[in-house]
Order: C-alpha cells, then structure tokens, then sequence
C-alpha cells in the first residue's frame, strides 16, 4: 500500500505562532481565566483528555495539537453530532474515538497518522491505486484556501489543502470524482478523468450567508425571522468603488430606502417615508451591533462586509425609540479562523467634467445691461446722487451713470460718447472664462486602500489603513481624509472568545472655494488684467464707501477699501479638522450548550475643530477695520479676525445579553434577553478673536461688551454688530437605560413565531413616569409555505414565505418637557448686553411620546429552479399623538406651543425581484429590480397656523388629508396691459376671473396644489453582464411623482448675472400676449396706468410670480447612476505579477438623465449651500484592486 | 468555576438596572425657572420693552401721507390702522401688541405664584422682595398698556365698559372674558401699592441700564399718568413731581446736528443710539416702552397744523426732523417730511412726559404759575434762544401746556391717546375724516373706533371676548 496522504503542517503552524505574539499585548489586557480544558499527551500514543460539554471538532483539534494525529473529515458529517464529555486518563486514540462517536453513524479508518472518518454504512475498500492527482483549491479571487477537504467519492480517501491550498492525493481511477469542500463555500464534485492535476476555484456560498438576518444584537437564519428587511450584498457595496460614503453605495439598491442630499450635500436617508413632525427622522445607525453617534462616513466602506436595512416594527421593538425611523445595521469585515494572510491594495481615482457654464442660463452681458438701463428709466437710480454725496458704495455701472450725471465732487464729467464707449465695452465682455480658469477646476478625488487580514485557529484579524484625497470643482475646496481599522476576534476557547476593534478617522477640510452660482462681480468686471493681475474695485458689498469718498479714508488710515472677488476668495482661510474615535470590546461565553452570554462595550469619541481666519487680505474685513478708525483711533484692532469652532463628543455603551437556543424534537426555541446603557455627551466651544496674529498666535483684547451690545461706531455712525457673539459654549449630557427581550418559537422550521418587548428610559426633564419610561413591543408570525408536505410537489417554487408582523414603536425628543423651559440668551438692547433667560415653552403636563403602530406583511418567493427571486411587502404605519406646533389662545401666555395632538399614517409597497436572464459557461446576465411606493398622509391636525400664502411660499400645509410635505403655487394669471401681475380666481358663480396681485390670496381654494414633496415612488436597479473575466454593470435608479419650485429674480436690481429668462419681460403694453415673465416696477408711478409702484414690489408682486405654477416642476426622473466595467486578470497572469488576483475597473457616473422638468436639472444634485437642484456632474473613475 | 462566571454575570446585568441616579442628572443647556435668581433673569430680557400702544401708529389724526395716500402703506395693517377699520389683522395673523403683553403676563403670574417659596438660587432675601415687586409692577404696566389701546378710556361715570382679559393665574386652557375698565384699574393700582414697599426708594429710582424694568421713580411715574388718565389731577400732579425729585434728565437738543448738514434723512451725530437701538438707550426713559418707530418708507409728512405750532426755525423737534424731499430723495412740497428716521419712541413713562402731565394737572387745577415753570423746565432744552414764558390766566395757560405736549410728543401716539382722554374729560375733541379711494372713514369722538379692536385670531379661541 502507498502512502497516499502526505501533509506537511510544520509550516502553517509557524505563521500561527508568529500571528499569536503579536496579538499577545491586547489578550494580555483581558484577566479573565476559564480553565474547562486539560489535555495532555502522556505516553505512546496514550492520551489524557478532561473535556466537557464540547464538540467532537474540538476532540480531535486538542489531540492534532498533542500528537501527530491528523482528521479528515466532511465537516457537515461532523458537525452534528452530540457533544461529549470526556474524562480519560491514558486513554488511547481509539477509545477516544469510540466515545465520541458512540450513538452516531459515523466509523473511521486510520491510516497512519491520518484518521478518516466517513459515515458508517459506506464500506472501506483499499484498492490498489492506480491514478495519484495533486492541485491547488482557491477562493475566487485566487487565495489559497488552507484547510479544504478533497474526498474521493464513495470512499473515505481524502486529504486536507495545505497552507498554500495545496494537495495531492491518489484516487482510484479515471472514473473516480472528487468532492471539493470547505466552509463557507459551495462543494464542487469533479470527475477525475485523465487529469493529474485538478485545481478547483470554489465560489463563495453567498446564497448561505444571505440566507442569515444581522439584526446588529443577533444573527437569525432567514427561515427563522418574520421582520422586513433587506440586504445589501458585498459584491454590490465592492462594485461601487467611487462612493466614498457607504449610503452612496447602497443607494437605490434597496426597497424602502429613500437616499437625498441637502443641499449642504449631506445625505438624508428615509426609511419608509417620515413619521414625525418634530422628533428626529433619520434611522438609526448600526456598526458593528452598536449604535453610533459619530458621522456614517467614519466608516470606510472597503472595510464593509454587508448592510442590513431593518424597517418595520421588529426592528424598532428590538432597538428601541432610536430606532422608530428604521435601523441600518452594518458589519464590517473580520478575519477568520484558519485563514490565510490576505493582503489586498485598491487605489481609485475619479475626475470630473468641468462646470458646465452654459447649462447655468445665464443672460449675455448685453442683455445684463439692457436691464440696469430699464432699471434706470424706471427710476432706481433715483438716490444716486444723494448715494454720491454721502458715500455710498456704487457698483461700476452706477459709477459710469454718476460721472455721465456730473455728479462727482471732482468735475469728471463724461460726455455722452464716453458714456457709450462704456456702455459698448460692458455689452462685449464676459468674465466668466476668467472665473472658469482662476476659480474653478476639474475636481479629482484619489482613494488609496490597503487592508490585511487572516487567522490562526484561535485568532482572526482585520487591519485597514485607506487615505482619501479629494480637490473640489471650486479652488479652495478641498478634504482628505485617512481612516484606521482594527478588528481582533481572539477564540480563547471553545467557550469563551473575544473581540476587540479600533477605528480612527482623521479629516481635514478646507472651504474657501466659490459657489459657481454665487459669482458676485458682473460680466463686464474683469478679475485680472492683462499681467495677470488682480483689478480693484470699490465692491458695493464692502461697505467701505464710494471710490471719490474714501480717498480722503484710505490716506488717514493707509488701509485700502478697494478690492476685488479674486483676492477675497484666495484669502479666505477656513479649515475644519475632525477626529474621530470608536473601540470597541466583547467577551462571548458559552458555558452550556445553546446558551450565549455577551458583554460588549463601546466608546467613541468625536473631536472637530474649525478655524476660519479672514485676514487684512480679505476686502470687507480690512474695509470694516478701516471703517472703525475713528478720532485716531482704530476701534476694531487691526489684524485678523479668527473665529474658533470646537465640539467635543464622547459616547460609550455598556451591554449585556443572553442569548439561549434549544431545540426539542420539532421545536425550536430562542430566548433573548438584555439591557444596556449609555451615555452621550458633548461639548460645544465657539470663540471669536480680533487682531489676531497667526506668526503670533496673540490676539488683541477688546471690551466684547461694547462689540456686542452696539455701541462703537464707524465713521458713518454704524453700530459695530457681530450676530454670533464672542464667546459661546453649550453641552449636552444624555443617559440611557433600556432592557430588551426578544423571545423565538419555531416549529418543524415551519411556523415562527417572533416577539420583542423593550423599555427605554431617559434622563428627560421631569421625573413623569409616563414620560420617561415607555414600553415598546411587536409580534411577528412567519410560515415557511414552501416546506409544506403538499407544496413538494410544485416544482417550480422553490421558495415561499409569509412574514408578518405588527408592533409598536415611539419618538421622543430630548427638547420636549412637561415643565416650562428657559434657556440662556444674550441680547443686546440700547447699547448694553443683557444676559437674562428666555422662556421659550410653557409647561405641558400632557406631554406625551409619539407613537407609531406598524403592520408588516412579506411574501418572500424563489420560482423556476431559483431563477425569479423576490420580495413583496406591504406596511402601514400609523403614528398618533405626534408633536406639532399648535396655536393657542395668545391671551394665557404662548400663542403657539409644540403638544401630541397630530396624526398621520404611512402606506405602501415594495417589490424587488432578482432574475439570472441567460447563463453558459462563459456568460451570464443578472438584473434586479426594485420598485418601493409610499404614501404619506396627515390624519389629523386641529388647526393650522399659517393662512395660505405661506403654502405658496414653501411652507408645507399640514393639513389632514395631505402629505406631510406638500407644494402649492399662486395661480398665476399673467399680466394685464399695464404690466401689473394678475392672480387667476373662481368668484361666487364659478368663473374663472383675474384680480391684481395686490387684492392677494385669502382662500386655500384660490392657489394651485400641485401634490407631494417627496416622490412617492422611488426605486432603482441593478443589471450584470459577465463574460469570462470581464463584468459590465449598470446601475438605474428612478423617482416618479413630486414636486419642486425653482426661480430666480431680479430682486437685487440687477446687480449679479441673472436667469436668461427675464429678457422675455413685460416691457411695454402688448407684451402680456406674448410674454408671462414679470416686468421691472416702477419706482414711483406706472406710466401706463398712472399707479403707484415701488421697489417693493420685487418681494410683493413679483412672489405671486416666483411662487407661481410657471415655477414648479415634476420631480421625477430616470437616471443611470453609473455604468462600472470590470476585468478580473487571468490568474496565471496575475501569478506572474506575484498576485494571487488582480482587478482593474472603471465607473462612469451620472452618464444618462431623464428628467420630467423642462429645464433639465437634475434633482438629485446641489451644489454648495444653494437649495435649488443643479447639474449633477458626470464623473469617471478607475481603479485597481490586487490580492497579494 | 463556570457557575461562578454566570452568576458574576448576570449580577453585572442586574446591578446596571439600578439606574435611578444615573438617569437623574439633569441635561444642560436648558433650565426649568425655579429660584428666585432664575426669575430675576427673566425680567431681564429686553423685550420688556416691547410694545406701547404699537396698533396706533396710523390711527393718529395727525399721521399725514400725502397726495398718494395709503398706496404708500406697504403693509395692510397699517392701512386698516389708517382707515380706523373694524379689524387689523386677519385671521390668522398674530398682533404682537396682544400676544408680548399677554407673554409677558405669564412670566410674571408666573413668578408671582412661586416666588414667595422659590429657593433663592444664587439671589438674597432682598432679590426676592425686589423681583417680587418688580413682577408685579411690571403686570401693571402691561394692563395699563393693553386696557388703554383695546378698550375705552378711563371714565369714572362708566367703570363698567369692557376692558381687557386680565389672566392672574398660569392656565393656558383659561377662557377669560373681558375684565371692566374699573376692574383693570383697580387692579393695577393694587399692584403698584403692592410693588412700591418692596422696592427700596432710592434716586435716581430707575433701572438705569434695562430700563424696561421699573425702579421706586418709574413707579411713581406711571401712578401721575394713571392719576391723569383718572382726571385726578391733585395726585397726579404730586406723583409726577415726585417721580421728576428723582429723575429729571433731559437732552439738550439746541445742541444736536445733523450728521450730513441739510440732509435730515442721514440722522441726528452723535445720537445713532436712540435711532437704532430701542428705548433702553434713551436717556429720557424712566420706564422704556417702546411706542413706534418712524420709517423712511413710507415715511409720514407734518400734519400741516401741527406744523404751524412750531417756531419752525428754532424749535429743534421741528427743525431737526424736517426735509423737503422724502427718502428717495423727491421733492414733495408743498408737504415736509417727517424724517424722525428710525427714532423709537417711548411709550412707557419718560421725564418730559412727566414735566407735561404735572404741566397740565397743575393748570387744571388752578396752579397755573406752576404749570408755566414746568414748560419754563423744558423749552431751553428744545428750542434755540428760548425766552422764559409766564402765567397769563388759566385758560390761556392750560391751552400753552396742551400745545406744548402735542409738539413734545408728536408721532408717539400719545397725542392720540390724549384724544380719548380729553373726550372722556367732556371735552371738545375733533371730528376727523379720512378719505381713501372716494370712500369717507370718520373717527367721531368717544367712537369705539378710537379702540384697537381685539385680534380675530383670540376671538377664534376664546368666543367669551366675541362681544
């Protein structure tokens, strides 16, 4: 007989050793002993074992590690069996081997060192072998997969991979097949043939790991669950590499969850739509089984293994009053047990078009100045002369009117050609190529990855280090961002394990870039002359005084009052750093089988920091300074002003569960229990210095009270003001104490019962019980229908379950309380400071938390051999006794206060489906497709505040019978033949009639509703074609329903580049036919029908324009979010790189747009800190990802 | 050993529940007002100051707008004030005159319901007494305010006219009816007697820096003006006199220029406190309660009668305020603007209001040589070159003292306020008429019209104010 098994461990194990030192310092950390284990290798081959209560895996891990025994073994043979106690002394190896599989059907052979162990009905039959094969098992992307089991079918021949995947083994014959396994991973049977060497790439089993629910406190089997969820896999999140934010990588992938961003670009994330007026709105975020306080985007998400969205009341029952909004639970990577060192390196980086200017809609520089001559004519210039006198600033049109009027002190007196060189000079000069190359850029972003992890048998890591570098499209904007990530799971012994994590993020960002619609100077005011160099101006916005005025100034002070964007812009100095911190460390014991104990505490800590320097450079600061000197005196020190910005946040949470799962015959039991607490804090440090020197570092004093309370003045007579104080700090210090049980029942794996029952306590103001204590809880009922007796014979389902659930869940907030409540104010009053208290909320004994009742209901469904997946849910969620500002009678006290006394509910449905359409050996095509409908309506509310003009100006109508967030428009009606704004209206007998605008609006029935905020429907999909190595994906997403309102005016007379729409304004009698774009008032009488006007009517009359139905526009939309390509390097030419795999990629985003507003913007998009939607730039990115 | 473990760890589940003094501390940031230190600081807020008489504006006969009439009157409440309508504000609108007072009531019920038993906080046994007293002279002073604009004048013949709600106690369910005129004032004597013995008597007897809050003289003060409302005019003489021992100042303005000569618009050098920064900043103030502010746009012209009372040249409250053109610079003869730019008036108790209220009673009462000195007191301080005037007869006498306060307190609403009072005197008080758009308002002496009408956005709540 040959000796077929030959393995050499002596080297794995040394790797082993070595990993076990360096994670010695951190197990050191943890004094706690459990000493259940002694095994000893005595004599010849005699062992003395005293185990108890452990699994027959972890027999035979003691005896491989006291002697040169080595198992084979299938492990799902293996895996069930009973555990044992053992209490030998001198035992040898087979009576070991008796006792454990004693009552079992599994025997063994033994082959020198190596045991075989196979079931026992198959019959152990050695031939002579006649074919020996040998290869290499990997993972898909080509890691050596150590450990694999390589059966020869039939028999109980086989051999374990090695620490390089390697293996050789003598089958045999040609007809023999080999039986490829290893955890985690899809068995694969190969036919032997004539190959001699067979190596086998084993696919991930990502159908097993979805099949597992992570609620962030348990991980569930599918089969056993009843709540709504959805989960985002790996291989979605890894594709979208240009997402530095984790929420842009599962945007529109997942049903239910709705992802905007402000217009700050800050995500807004909704989950089955808004269930509260006052209290906080957002979900509760997850990492790691622990809610954090810290921003999402601390979390790298290279380093995410998997999201889990939860939406319904299971989810908010189990994690309490956060979690009324829905829970995002998020898992990142780990290193596993047995597993290889794996390195990998991703790089990316993505670059951006340049602002598309022309989509801005700007009118040209003639048709700019065409509207201050009408401006002009319609007497806005009145003044100027009184401006000249007195100083005002005046813009380069206004000094160009002056000089031709003579009204300069000095007789420069332009004659009318003059005036008209000007004039024609301004018609032929834009800027906005100066601004595009001196302020404005392509923005690139580079992302650089490196991570590691592996495991010994007691030990699996994780490390990550990724550095983030990103140029905004404005010069000046700029941030990086590095991030650390450690994670250690450290198995003391099969009954005790730990984990320990650390993640650091560092950011640094500076913001001193222009926003590219906020650009100040007109077309005709050239940033740089010919040399490149900066022009002055006397900038209207300074308020330093005219050019003729302040000569006399800048010769007193020395201190220049011109000056010009360009250079404001380069002396702008903002730049904000943040730390953030979060550990995180666990102890899971199991001291009797099915029970589990876990004791888990995490802390964070928050630093950010913002200086915001504005130096003598900066053109306003340095005219202010120049404005305060007064009587020889500079009031306002010289130097910079620097503002301070420091918050401090620190949370930690300390949780304790138990966890118990017992199984009788066809009953399946799991028993939840825990309780946790916490405390949040944080610390808010704002301070305000002048005359501050940065080589330095000294600011000089001043009397802040005179600052605040407005009593310097400059020159002019201007009371010195600085609306945010000098000096400001506030804190915060929240507590927490919940407890939460969650109790399962499952029967013959198909019927499942599911409750959750939680109490959260808070340290509000006041000690109502009522108040601070409130129960939460849900029952869900699930029915796995496809394993039912008479569902077998219906081949084509392959899946079916019904999960329904149904709960309650509250909101509070923390800034609500049954007492009346003051707060600290400063304000300032006929030139003193007055530090007194504001009571800004009457006592409320009625307070009450809000409540929402879910129903859920799921049908989960796999058709046709599992080539339709899918999910179909229906929720309604109905929220009462919701916080919302109420009038009162103004007579006892408060004419508004915040009471529960709204209601609302929320309905909809979600489908996702998931469909391989075509599969061959070289192809594959996938889709998926997921559709969510909400509909969001107010139930009840007393009275509403505000009348209806409001409506139309963008404050939402909270109105039984209406979405929470709803648009309304004027019903504009033109404009007659005066140029006077109409307003369309129904009078007593239905007829449609048209009234001036000032008659205004009184009646709800006198405006347009046009419908909804927020689309309704929101969805979004996935297709895959992969041929050989290469992958091509796209990614949609869609919102259909919604509205928005976009203008723009005139209301600065014209100063700034305005919408191209205002050169079709009414500009004379007959243009109302053609024309429903408003003209400019008159100040004084309308010429055409002897009116007074004014310019007041900018913000009067013209708002029944601007908030008008020609302004309001359909939000939904159709848009290829990105189109990614992907090619996997063939392996034997990866290997000559010295890599186990390689990957190259690139992703296109924003390529294609369909949207339902006539204007083309994209509603997905803002820029800077401008509300109104924008172009969403499309970007390209590529990236490499190698495995070493 | 591992029962040992178990029970050490569910010890550790169990001893976290104890949670009570860890759920305890208070969050900060925010306060609930509990000690006599916490109350003291809610009279600090300088909307204290806010409002006197503040629907009034346009109601006053002497407010002139010119050829373009009310078109210029930008918001539509001042137009109703202009046509002396049955409504200011429409439904839904909120009338701040209405709602501060009333906010302001609460505190001070407030602080008055728990003040006796508060803990002191970081304030003394004397604190307590002060803003006690305080608390309530300030409710007061509010229902002096309110009963004067929204209800009828003071008239001991008819104490039963309806007055304002009156809330003495914290209940934000309460459905008051109007309290009568008689019971308004008595309980706003009664407060004040209360007030005066627990604030110390001392001079100036004024807060000097948050002037909203009463001192011992601003007390006094506002008894001289209620004892004139009353026609009692023997106290309110010596109140006024008392109040004026403690704090007399006046600015001195045949000394004032305009910041840019010729051109009134630009302001007054030197005095940009009084026309940007509320009441507080008038030195004159002996209790600041701001009446109105005159703005640029729509700016009001000269009541063409009240014009010709002024030696135009030299008496500064005339020539200092007066421009031939209006903001924007147009000419507007033959009227001349009002350019009081952006000067807040006060409404509350002020040194020359106090000099013109001891004037008149003492020439009502028979004193009219001490009448005279009184106007002998303030004219040096108005009018360049001012020749010392002396008691003729007491007709003529109290006619100088009328006319003397129209021209004081011109376009501070008081003028319309002595409208009502000198009607509820018996005396002869003008018919005026406005016409706007063809359509004839009237304001007949006595009418309810003189009366703000309470906002329809209370009577919705309260159908007890439904009258």
């Amino acid at each position: 007989m040959k000796k077929t098994l030959h393995v050499d461990f002596r080297n794995l194990r040394k790797k082993q050793k070595i990993l076990m030192i360096m994670k010695l310092p951190l197990i050191l950390t943890i004094v706690l002993f459990v000493g259940n284990v002694q095994a000893g290798l005595s004599q010849s081959g005699k062992f003395t074992l005293k185990l108890s209560d452990v699994s027959v895996e972890n027999v035979f891990q003691e005896i491989e590690k006291s002697s040169n025994y080595r198992f084979v073994y299938q492990i799902d043979d293996v895996a069930n069996l009973d555990k044992v106690n053992l209490n030998l002394i001198d035992a040898d190896i087979q009576t070991i081997l008796s006792e454990c599989f004693e009552g079992s059907e599994l025997n063994y052979v033994m082959e020198n060192d190596y045991i075989i162990i196979h079931p026992a009905e198959k019959v152990a039959h050695f031939e002579e072998i006649s074919i020996d094969i040998k290869g290499k098992i990997t993972d898909s992307d080509g890691a050596p997969l150590p450990g694999a089991t390589i059966m020869e079918d039939g028999t109980f021949n086989g051999i374990t991979t090695d620490a390089e995947g390697n293996y050789t083994l003598t089958v045999a014959g040609s007809t023999s097949v080999i039986k490829v396994s290893f955890i985690g991973f899809r068995t694969q049977t190969i036919e032997v043939g004539d190959k001699t060497e067979i190596n086998v790439v084993l696919e991930e089993d990502s159908q097993a790991l979805n099949e597992v629910v992570v609620t962030g406190y348990q991980t569930l089997s599918k089969e056993r669950t009843t709540g709504s969820f959805v989960k985002v896999n790996k291989e979605q999140l890894e594709e979208r590499m240009a997402g530095d934010n984790i929420l842009d990588r599962i945007e529109a992938t997942s049903t239910g969850v709705n992802i905007e961003k402000d217009k700050d670009g800050n995500h807004i994330v909704q989950i089955r739509g808004i269930s509260t007026m006052k209290a906080n709105s957002t979900p509760l975020y997850v990492v790691d089984g622990f809610a954090i306080e810290g921003d999402i985007s601390t979390i790298n998400p290279d380093d995410v293994e998997s999201v889990t969205i939860l939406k319904d009341a299971s989810a908010a029952s189990i994690w309490g009053v956060k979690a009324a909004n829905g829970v995002i639970v998020i898992t990142t990577k780990r290193g596993k047990l047995n597993q290889r060192l794996n390195v990998e390196y991703n790089s990316r980086v993505t670059i951006s078009e340049n602002i598309p200017w022309d989509k801005m809609n700007w009118m040209t520089p003639s048709e700019h100045i065409d509207v201050l001559m009408e401006f002009d004519d319609h007497g806005y210039n009145k003044n100027l002369l009184n401006d000249v006198m007195r100083g005002a600033e005046l813009s380069t049109w206004e000094e160009a009117l002056a000089h031709r009027r003579g009204y300069f002190p000095n007789g420069n007196t332009w004659t009318e050609a003059q005036f008209q060189d000007w004039v024609e000079t301004a018609r032929n000069t834009n800027n906005i190529d100066q601004y595009n190359d001196l302020m404005f850029r392509r923005s690139i972003r580079s992302t650089y990855n490196l991570s590691i992890s592996g495991g010994s048998e007691k030990n699996g890591f994780f490390g990550s280090v990724s550095y983030n570098d990103n140029l905004g499209v404005s010069i000046g904007n700029a941030d990086n961002k590095i991030n650390f990530n450690i994670q250690d799971t450290y198995k003391f012994n099969d009954k005790v394990d730990f984990t320990a994590g650390l993640n650091l993020t560092y950011r640094r960002s500076q913001s001193n870039g222009l926003d590219p619609r906020g650009i100040y100077q007109p077309e005709w005011d050239l940033l740089v002359d010919e040399y490149g160099q900066a022009i002055q101006y006397y900038n209207y916005s300074y308020g330093g005084g005219g050019r003729y005025v302040v000569q006399e100034r800048e010769a007193i002070t020395g201190i220049r009052h011109s000056g010009s964007e360009l250079e404001d812009v380069r002396a702008s100095d903002n730049t904000t750093k943040e730390l953030d911190y979060r550990a995180t460390f666990g102890l899971n014991l199991r001291p009797i089988k099915g029970l589990t104990i876990s004791s888990k505490f995490q802390f964070e800590l928050g630093n950010s920091r913002n200086d915001d320097f504005t130096t003598m450079d900066d053109g306003s600061w340095r005219t202010k300074v120049a404005n305060y000197y007064v009587d020889g005196e500079f009031q306002v020190p010289v130097g910079d002003r620097y503002y301070s910005t420091k918050n401090e946040k620190n949370a930690w949470n300390f949780r304790n569960t138990a966890n118990y799962d017992k199984t009788i015959g066809d009953h399946k039991f799991t028993v939840f229990v825990g309780s946790e607490i916490r405390k949040f804090s944080a610390d808010y440090l704002y301070n305000l210095k002048l005359g501050y020197d940065q080589q330095l570092t000294t600011a000089t004093p001043i009397n802040s009270n005179d600052f605040l309370g407005g009593a310097i003045y400059n020159w002019k007579g201007d009371a010195y003001r600085e609306s945010a104080g000098y000096w400001n700090t506030s804190n915060t210090d929240n507590r927490e104490f919940s407890f939460f049980s969650n109790f399962g029942y499952t029967f013959k794996d198909k019927y499942v019962l599911n409750a959750s029952y939680r109490v959260d306590q808070k340290n509000l103001f006041g000690s109502d019980p009522d108040y601070r204590y409130k129960p939460l809880w849900s029952v869900g009922l699930g029915w796995n229908a496809h394993k039912e007796d008479f569902m077998q014979n219906v081949e084509w389902v392959n899946r079916l379950k019904l999960r329904v659930t149904y709960g309650l869940s509250g909101n509070a907030s923390n800034l609500y309380s049954p007492y009346a409540q003051a707060i600290n104010v400063q304000s300032a009053a006929g030139g003193y400071l007055f530090n007194h208290l504001l009571l800004y909320s009457a006592a409320n004994p009625q307070l009450r938390w809000e409540e929402t009742k879910t129903f859920n209901v799921t049908v989960d469904f796999a058709l046709f051999n599992n080539k339709i997946n899918g999910t179909i849910e229906y929720y309604d969620r109905q929220s009462t006794d919701l916080i919302g500002l109420r009038s009162l009678d103004p007579t006892n006290g408060f004419a508004t206060a915040d009471v529960n006394y709204a209601s609302m509910e929320n309905k909809g449905i979600e489908i996702a489906l998931n469909t391989t359409i075509f599969r061959n050996a070289d192809w594959k095509w996938d889709a998926a497709i997921n559709f969510s409908y909400n509909k969001n309506n107010v139930t009840s509310v007393d009275v509403n505040t505000l009348g209806p003009q409001w409506y139309a100006w963008g404050d939402y109508h909270i109105a039984a019978g209406l979405p929470l967030k709803n648009i309304w428009s004027f019903n504009y009606g033109g404009l007659d033949e005066a140029g006077v704004i109409q307003l369309n209206y129904e009078d007593e007998n239905g007829v449609m009639q048209k009234k001036p605008w000032y008659e205004g609006v009184s009646e709800e029935e006198e405006l347009i509703y046009h419908g909804p905020g927020i689309s309704p429907i929101t969805g979004g999909g996935s297709t895959k074609i992969t041929y050989k190595n290469f992958d091509l994906t796209v990614n949609f997403l869609y919102k259909i329903g919604g509205y928005f309102h976009y203008s723009s005016d005139l209301s600065d007379f014209g100063q700034r580049r305005s919408d191209s729409e205002f050169v079709d304004r009414w500009q004379k009698p007959g243009d109302e036919l053609t024309t429903r774009i408003p003209k400019i008032p008159y100040v004084g009488t309308n010429p055409f029908n002897g009116q007074p006007e004014n310019y007041w009517d900018f913000y009067d009359a013209n708002d029944y324009y601007t908030f008008s139905q020609d302004n309001i526009y359909s939000k939904s939309f159709f848009k290829v979010r990105d189109i990614i390509f992907t090619y996997n390097v063939p392996k034997d030419l990866a290997q000559k790189l010295y890599l186990q795999g390689l990957r190259v990629s690139c992703q296109i985003q924003n390529p294609f747009l369909w949207v339902a507003n006539e204007k083309g913007m994209d509603v997905t998009s803002h820029y800077g800190g401008d509300p109104r939607p924008w172009v969403n730039m499309k970007t390209i990115t590529f990236g490499v990802k190698a495995t070493f | 050993m591992k029962k040992t473990i178990f029970i050490l760890l569910i010890s550790v589940i169990l001893a976290s529940c104890d949670t009570d003094s860890f759920l305890d501390v208070k969050p900060t940031g925010s306060l609930i007002p509990e000690t006599v230190a916490d109350f003291d600081k809610l009279l600090e807020d300088p909307s204290n100051q806010y409002y006197a008489f503040y629907n009034c504006y346009y109601m006053d006969p002497e407010v002139e707008l010119g050829p373009q009439g009310d078109d210029r009157l930008w918001q539509i409440k001042w137009k109703r004030q202009y046509e002396w309508a049955e409504h200011h504000y429409n439904e839904e609108d909120n009338d701040p005159s209405w709602n501060s007072a009333y906010q302001y009531m609460y505190i001070q019920n407030m602080i008055l319901d728990e003040i006796d038993d508060a803990p002191l906080g970081t304030a003394s046994e004397a604190d307590r007494s002060r803003v006690k007293g305080e608390a309530l002279a300030m409710r007061a002073i509010s229902l002096y305010l309110l009963v004067n604009e929204y209800a009828t004048h003071y008239n001991a013949s008819n104490l039963e006219a309806p007055g304002v709600p009156m809330p003495l106690v914290i209940d934000l369910q309460a459905q008051l009816p109007r309290s009568t005129v008689g019971e308004v004032y008595t309980q706003i004597e009664a407060d004040l007697e209360a007030a005066i013995p627990l604030i110390k008597d001392t001079r100036p007897g004024i807060n000097m820096k948050a002037k909203f809050r009463p001192g011992y003289a601003s007390i006094l003060g506002l008894k001289a003006l209620i004892a004139l409302r009353k026609a009692d005019f023997a106290n309110a003489a010596t109140y006024a006199d008392q109040a004026l021992a403690k704090y007399d100042f006046l600015y001195d303005k045949t000394t004032w220029e305009h910041k840019y000569a010729g051109d009134p618009w630009g302001g007054i050098a030197g005095q940009e406190g009084i026309e940007q920064l509320g009441v507080t900043s008038n030195k004159e103030a002996l209790w600041g309660k701001l009446s109105a502010i005159t703005e640029s746009d729509p700016g009001i012209y000269w009541n063409q009668e009240l014009e010709m009372l002024f030696d135009q040249a030299n008496d500064m409250r005339y020539a200092l305020y007066s421009s031939k053109n209006n903001s924007f610079g147009q000419d507007i003869s033959p009227y001349t603007s009002y350019a009081g730019f952006k000067e807040y008036k006060n409404g509350g108790v002020s040194v020359p209001m106090l000099i013109l209220c001891s004037a008149e009673a003492k020439a009502r009462s028979g004193n009219g040589a001490g009448a005279i000195a009184m106007l002998n007191v303030l004219g040096p301080k108005r009018i360049v070159g001012y020749t010392p005037i002396s008691h003729v007869d007491n007709a003529s006498t109290l006619r100088l003292v009328l006319e003397e306060r129209r021209k004081e307190l011109c376009y501070s609403i008081i003028n319309f306020m002595d409208l009502k009072r000198y009607h509820s005197y018996g005396e002869t008080v003008p018919t005026y008429t406005r016409t706007i758009q063809g359509q004839v308002h009237t304001l007949a002496p006595g009418s309810d019209k003189y009366n703000v009408p309470i906002p329809r956005n209370v009577v919705n709540f309260n159908p007890n104010l439904d009258l």
